[in-house]
């Protein structure tokens, strides 16, 4: 957005040896990144109608600020989420493990519907309305995707 | 005469702050009812004082969102190919072309920046915010006349530009940023960002500030520090009286911290008045 | 026989109403998309999505459903009217049961829009699809249309 000349320094750069490519000994490619986009990338294109009804496409808006969301909610390594389209370019989010439920409807940037469900939960789970932060819910995905109930009680 | 007048008392002021361009922003839902055709119609709105037109790539939507630290972003790698879905960025300018609106059917900028001799003279804040807000309210009548409704703001955002270039160009960076050492690095070249989240009053994150900078060369040739401040996030509200709100923290934010990171022997030679 | 026109608001959006011709029994019909349907370990298979109960955000936006009983009075197939685009399922309500958890079932035919195709039979269920409130809707519906290897819940 920034609309001056400004010129980025590359004078004295260009006339020093290439730095050798970094090196990193824990390079890692998240785990839920590339099904997540490549999922988007279908719902963006939804046709018209898709739902049998007036059903619009995923908006871009709603997209990017699902991508944030999850770049602030999963690890590296946290299994890539379903995600399902909605009526009016809004979408939901969601994991479905042997732990339980949640799932994350994005009605539109800042106006996130959260609800959990945990299988040791005897309640219709935990609903909260979300803004911009989703510390709570970086919680809740951890509790759902990480060590199974089953394999709790199968170790026990 | 720049418009100082209701410039809060306890703010650093300086007669003449390296700032080379300042950007005061909004983000919102593309408005029911528009379409691209209709671009020329938001430009009658304010063709009168910015008569000049200029098209550039659309800029794609992005959100302050907080949870987990950050893990690096992913965004940029995306394919969507946004040119197929948002339509183009139009730069509305003055005649002097040290002014100008930005617009696109999810953003509304109005940008102010140094020109040819960069004499030109920084309107101040108090001034831009003012006009700022006008130019949103004829946006907000616009489309309130192309289906009954609010502008839906999302995102808000300020940056100052800072082009800190001394006579002879920038020999001692710790004369001027007071966060580097010359004595114990012989820095040839450097890249820095850092960013801070900022809470409001009931302790929960609204945004970010992030200072960027690094070297870069003016058009004499000449070493110069850019050191760039961004405050954006979330309105309290979706309201352009919410974003002016953010838009003016955020400003206050920026003096403040800008001040902070740069020297007194600096702020002598800009001319700090308090 | 044909219903009497909706309640429209002076955009002439239809406005939430109970529709007195709709019958308490009457079928109501919701299509469900492949892009609604989810795997869940739990029940080691596919099942539908709550999403597939989420409104319209719109203004005065309710759940878009097909009306069985209009469908059938003009002489079409109500299976096949609603199985369109091609390989979509659909599950079916009675609209006393609907009523019963306190939504209101209404009217809102599709005629003349551009984009899209028109649907006299439309009719929208308005109310608060709350979490608890879905999965009530889930325990009360069956397969209209079933799709294959998907579980309603």
């Amino acid at each position: 957005m920034i609309a001056s000349n400004t010129i980025q320094f590359p004078s004295k750069a260009s006339k020093k040896i290439e730095p050798s490519p970094r090196i990193t000994l824990s390079e890692k490619n998240n785990v839920w990144q590339e099904k997540t986009i490549k999922r988007l990338e279908e719902l963006i294109r939804l046709e018209i109608g898709w739902d049998g009804y007036q059903g619009i496409a995923v908006s871009l808006e709603n997209v990017l600020f699902t991508l944030n969301m999850l770049e602030k909610i999963c690890k590296w390594n946290t299994e890539a989420p379903q995600i399902v389209p909605g009526y009016s370019g809004d979408l939901q989010v969601e994991w479905h493990t042997l732990n339980g439920d949640l799932e994350l409807h994005v009605e539109k940037p800042n106006k996130v519907n959260a609800w959990f469900w945990h299988v040791k939960d005897d309640s219709e789970g935990e609903e909260l309305q979300l803004k911009n932060d989703f510390s709570k819910v970086a919680e809740w995905v951890k509790a759902i995707t990480e060590s199974p109930v089953a394999a709790e009680s199968a170790a026990a | 005469m720049p418009d100082t007048l209701n410039r809060p008392d306890y703010l650093p002021d300086f007669n003449n702050p390296p700032l080379n361009e300042v950007v005061l922003g909004v983000q919102f839902s593309q408005p029911n009812g528009y379409q691209q055709i209709l671009a020329g119609k938001v430009w009658d709105l304010f063709r009168e004082d910015y008569p000049l037109v200029q098209e550039q790539m659309p800029l794609q939507p992005t959100f302050e969102v907080f949870g987990l630290p950050s893990q690096g972003t992913i965004i940029n790698h995306l394919n969507f190919g946004v040119g197929s879905l948002l339509h183009s960025r139009y730069w509305f300018l003055n005649k002097n072309g040290d002014e100008l609106i930005q617009f696109q059917q999810n953003r509304l900028l109005h940008n102010w920046r140094k020109i040819g001799d960069q004499a030109n003279q920084y309107p101040r804040f108090e001034s831009m915010i003012q006009r700022f807000e006008g130019e949103l309210n004829k946006f907000q009548n616009y489309v309130n006349s192309l289906e009954t409704q609010e502008l839906q703001i999302n995102q808000c955002e300020i940056s100052y530009i800072n082009h800190i270039v001394g006579i002879n160009g920038i020999t001692n960076f710790s004369d001027w940023l007071n966060f580097i050492s010359d004595e114990k690095m012989m820095l040839d070249d450097f890249n820095l960002r850092f960013s801070e989240v900022i809470n409001n009053n009931d302790n929960k994150p609204i945004g970010r500030l992030v200072c960027e900078t690094s070297l870069g060369i003016t058009k004499e040739s000449n070493c110069m520090i850019l050191c760039t401040f961004t405050v954006r996030g979330a309105p309290e509200s979706n309201t352009i009286n919410s974003a002016i709100e953010f838009i003016k923290k955020g400003r206050d934010l920026i003096v403040c911290r800008f001040s902070e990171l740069t020297t007194e022997k600096a702020h002598e030679k800009w001319g700090r008045l308090k | 026989m044909p219903l009497n026109p909706p309640p429209r608001d002076a955009n002439g959006v239809v406005i939430p109403h109970d529709h007195e011709g709709i019958l308490p029994n009457d079928g109501i019909i919701r299509r469900a998309s492949k892009q609604h349907v989810i795997f869940d370990p739990k029940i080691e298979g596919n099942r539908l999505s709550s999403s597939l109960f989420e409104p319209s955000s719109g203004h005065n936006g309710g759940l878009s459903v097909d009306l069985q009983s209009q469908i059938e009075e003009a002489g079409l197939i109500a299976t096949d009217f609603v199985t369109n685009p091609p390989f979509i399922g659909s599950i079916r309500f009675i609209a006393c049961q609907l009523r019963e958890e306190g939504f209101k079932v209404g009217y809102d035919p599709i005629l003349n829009q551009p984009n899209l195709q028109d649907n006299p039979y439309h009719g929208e269920v308005w109310g608060n699809f709350s979490k608890a409130k879905k999965k009530r809707l889930f325990q009360l519906c069956s397969w209209f249309v079933p799709i294959e290897k998907v579980s309603i819940q």
